[in-house]
């Protein structure tokens, strides 16, 4: 073992990260949004308690699905193209890796960004939303580290697979 | 088909008197014209950036790792 991969991880790496990044999207979205209704894009400042800031929500959570495809669409293209290169890494462990850091990467982001930075709405709003907001960007950090903990153990996959038969 | 009517009949009326329809974004009624006025309020640009700042991270990310320096073994 020489310590330098032939295989490229960047594809598969970037691929899963963005795959998570929409797919985690997704889970606040559909789950958060649509099924549980905890909160919606600006449930803070337009509180949906009339039709008008219902439909506006809505609005906004369409938007919000919107950009989620998007990252999903990307990332499956991305995939795709790693695919057809002979030199990309093909471990499982990597792209289950990045899937799960790029969920935790959405979280913290969106987290920080949507919850503690801008307030635009709170993960359940309401007097004691902090305690969720923490909860969530924990989820974010704890994803985060369980997916760079996989692509790190990853890369002995690749270096199995770099290894000369025999 | 009296049931068939039935149906025929329940649908156009709930078509008709169907609240949502009349306040979509894009409906020419009072509530449809208070929604999109609500949407592009003079907070539009913070609420846009508020929808796409998180995603915008993200990618940045990924592009900085696939086009980023390529990593050693293990």
């Amino acid at each position: 073992m020489n310590g330098q991969a032939k295989l490229d991880r960047r594809p598969v790496l970037s691929a899963g990260l963005l795959l998570g990044v929409g797919l985690g999207g997704f889970v606040d979205g559909i789950l958060f949004h649509q099924i549980l209704q905890l909160h919606n894009m600006l449930s803070a400042v337009r509180p949906p308690t009339t039709v008008v800031n219902i439909e506006i929500n809505m609005f906004w959570d369409g938007l919000f699905h919107a950009f989620t495809w998007a990252m999903t669409a990307l990332g499956v293209a991305a995939l795709w193209r790693a695919g057809l290169r002979d030199d990309a890494s093909r471990s499982t462990r990597t792209f289950v890796g990045a899937l799960a850091a790029g969920w935790g990467l959405f979280n913290l982001v969106e987290g920080l960004v949507d919850h503690h930075l801008l307030g635009v709405h709170h993960v359940v709003e309401g007097p004691g939303h902090l305690k969720w907001d923490l909860a969530f960007l924990a989820s974010g950090v704890l994803l985060l580290t369980v997916g760079l903990a996989l692509v790190r153990a990853g890369r002995a996959d690749d270096a199995a697979a770099d290894a000369p038969a025999g | 088909m009296p049931t068939f009517r039935n149906l025929v009949l329940a649908t156009a009326l709930t078509t008709a008197v169907a609240a949502p329809a009349s306040a979509c974004p894009v409906c020419s009624r009072p509530t449809g014209r208070a929604v999109r006025a609500g949407i592009f309020d003079r907070r539009f640009g913070f609420n846009l950036l508020a929808a796409t700042l998180p995603f915008g991270v993200c990618l940045g990310v990924a592009a900085a790792v696939r086009f980023g320096p390529r990593g050693g073994g293990s």
